[in-house]
Formats: C-alpha cells, sequence, structure tokens
C-alpha cells in the first residue's frame, strides 16, 4: 500500500462534530464561578499538600494534650500523681483546669470538622510531588472499577 | 452583539467582557477541534471533554493573549498539551496499578459505532497506537489538512522536523495495516 492509498484512506475517515449544546456547555462552565476546580489542579493539590498535614497536627497535639492530663491508656497519669491533685491546689482547682481542657479540645474538634469539611470539598486528588515541568499526582476519582466491555474476560 | 468579522474583533471583544464574542467563538471552533481530539484521543467523549476544558483554558488566559492571527493553533496546542498530560498521567498510572485501567483506555465498541468500515477502524486503530509525537502532525497534515509550516509552527519545531515524524508516522501505520491487506488478498 503506498501513500496514495494511506492518503485515500485518511480522506474516507468520517469528521466529527461537537454534539448540539457543546457550545451553551462550556458558556455556562465559564459563567458559572462556583464549578468544581478541575482534576489535578495544582491549587487542588497544593490545598490538600497543606491541609493533610495541618489536619495531623492537630490530631497529634490534641492527643499529647489528652495524654499528658492523664487520659492516656487506662487514664494513668504520666507523672503517677492523682488527678484532682496537682501540687497543692485543690478540687476547685481541678475542676477549672478540666473545664479547661474540655473548651480546649471542643475548640480542637471544630478546628479539625473544618478542615475535613474542606477535604470533603476537593476532589480526591494526593500531590506526591514534582518538578517545575511535571506534577506527580494521585487521582483516585476514576479508580473505581468499570463494568467489563463486550468481549473482555473477568480478569481483564 | 456588533459585527465581528475578525479574530481580532471576536478576541477584542470577549476581552472586554463580551460572552456572546467567545461563544461565537466556541461555536467556530468547536467542531475541527472535537474532529482533531477524536483521532487523537481514539474517543468522541474524551475529546468533547478536552475540547471543552480547552476552552475554558483559552478563557483564562484571555486577558494575556494578543491575536497575531494564530488562534486556532493556539486552541490546538492546549488540546494538545491536555491530550498530552492525560496520556503521561495515564501511563504512571498504568505502572503502578494497571488492574486501575481496566475499561478505561481507548473505547473499541464507540469506535465501531462510529466506523463501520473495517478498514477505517483499522486506521483509525493504527493511530491510536502511534506515539502522540507522530500521531498529533499526521491528524493535523491528513485529516484536518494543515500544511507543513502551519503545523510546525503549531509544534514549534522545524518543517524538516515535521515532515520527517509525518513520513515516520505514515509508515508506521502502513505497516500496521499491511498484514490486513496481505489477509484481504
Amino acid at each position: 500500500m503506498n501513500d496514495r492509498k494511506l492518503r485515500d484512506l485518511f480522506e474516507q475517515l468520517p469528521r466529527h462534530r461537537a454534539r448540539p449544546g457543546f457550545s451553551a456547555r462550556v458558556r455556562h462552565w465559564i459563567e458559572d464561578r462556583n464549578r468544581p476546580p478541575l482534576r489535578g489542579q495544582s491549587s487542588l493539590s497544593l490545598r490538600a499538600l497543606f491541609l493533610v498535614p495541618a489536619a495531623v497536627t492537630v490530631l497529634l497535639v490534641t492527643l499529647v494534650l489528652w495524654w499528658s492530663v492523664g487520659g492516656g491508656i487506662g487514664g494513668v497519669p504520666d507523672s503517677g500523681a492523682p488527678l484532682v491533685a496537682h501540687g497543692s491546689s485543690g478540687p476547685q482547682d481541678a475542676r477549672q483546669r478540666l473545664e479547661s481542657l474540655r473548651r480546649e479540645r471542643e475548640a480542637t474538634q471544630r478546628q479539625l470538622a473544618q478542615v475535613r469539611a474542606l477535604l470533603a470539598e476537593a476532589p480526591p486528588v494526593i500531590y506526591l510531588g514534582g518538578t517545575d515541568s511535571f506534577d506527580l499526582v494521585l487521582d483516585l476519582t476514576d479508580s473505581s472499577p468499570r463494568p467489563p466491555t463486550a468481549g473482555s474476560s473477568p480478569t481483564g | 452583539m456588533g459585527q465581528l468579522t475578525t479574530d481580532r474583533d471576536i478576541v477584542q471583544a470577549a476581552q472586554g467582557g463580551d460572552l456572546d464574542a467567545f461563544t461565537r467563538l466556541v461555536e467556530r471552533e468547536k467542531d475541527p477541534l472535537v474532529n482533531y481530539l477524536t483521532y487523537l484521543t481514539g474517543s468522541f467523549d474524551r475529546a468533547e471533554d478536552v475540547a471543552q476544558e480547552t476552552f475554558l483554558r483559552f478563557f483564562q488566559m484571555l486577558e494575556r493573549y494578543e491575536e497575531q492571527g494564530r488562534l486556532r493553533s493556539l486552541l490546538f496546542r492546549i488540546a494538545t498539551n491536555l491530550v498530552r498530560k492525560e496520556e503521561r498521567r495515564r501511563r504512571r498510572w498504568a505502572r503502578i496499578v494497571p488492574f486501575l485501567l481496566n475499561g478505561h483506555s481507548e473505547d473499541p465498541v464507540a469506535q465501531r459505532q462510529v466506523l463501520q468500515n473495517e478498514l477505517l477502524e483499522r486506521l483509525a486503530q493504527a493511530l491510536r497506537q502511534l506515539p502522540l509525537h507522530y500521531r498529533a502532525p499526521l491528524v493535523l497534515f491528513e485529516v484536518e489538512g494543515w500544511s507543513y509550516s502551519e503545523i510546525a509552527s503549531h509544534m514549534e519545531c522545524s518543517q524538516g522536523t515535521v515532515k520527517s515524524r509525518i513520513h515516520r508516522a505514515r509508515e508506521k501505520v502502513h505497516n500496521r495495516l499491511e498484514p490486513y491487506f496481505e489477509r484481504k488478498g
């Protein structure tokens, strides 16, 4: 088969046209300022990059605080002192400390909820690293298996 | 919207916030872009997705764009880069978790629906198997009817490189189709 035949073959290829409504969809996307960001965009990746460690840090701080007041395994205080009697302070002082810690815990939980809400808004994308020329992004959006197409074996 | 006859008029109007002008540009360029992308990606659905993404990317860079008579070339370049990025991502995924890509590759069923002629289907299949740096210039030349100089400008390389790549691409397609022709006698 020479180039001429190949060229003839190319000329027979059907021309595809965009489906009706294509331009309207593009326009709608442009007008819709709240359109979810596209998969793999660096802004999302960076957001995930900062938010995940922030969430982990907040969690660790919470755990350390909890542990330091004797909330660790079995509720045993690490100093070996009774929970309600730090130093010379009485029960009233201990209650105040406990109340203060509860407030702090609630505030931390609120912050965690905010971080989770921010993460929930973003598509499941994890930025693994990269350089100026490429980004290595773990995109979990399309990871769900699709039904096998006709002719394909169950194992693919 | 007044009389917008040239690319410059349309771009200027769009830069001034005239969405009708931008939509007019989309109307004019969508079909060639979708056709090009269909043969580049091997999937009509993917082609439409990438074409929409292309127009969005162009809209985002509209403020900085200076019309110099290369609007279509720019759109096709954005589209080609999007396909290149997608194929890179797919290759990385293929190395890590190949089983996740089951059914995610080209859709031969859709192609079969479009291409009744078996030989044309073979040709489209051969195109899909070409590396992108051969596939893009060949489709632009043979399907879209671009000249060597237009493709060279689009790819930002010399005409010699374009000719060489198209020649190599033809050879590869030819080699893939040859057994089929031999069998058909």
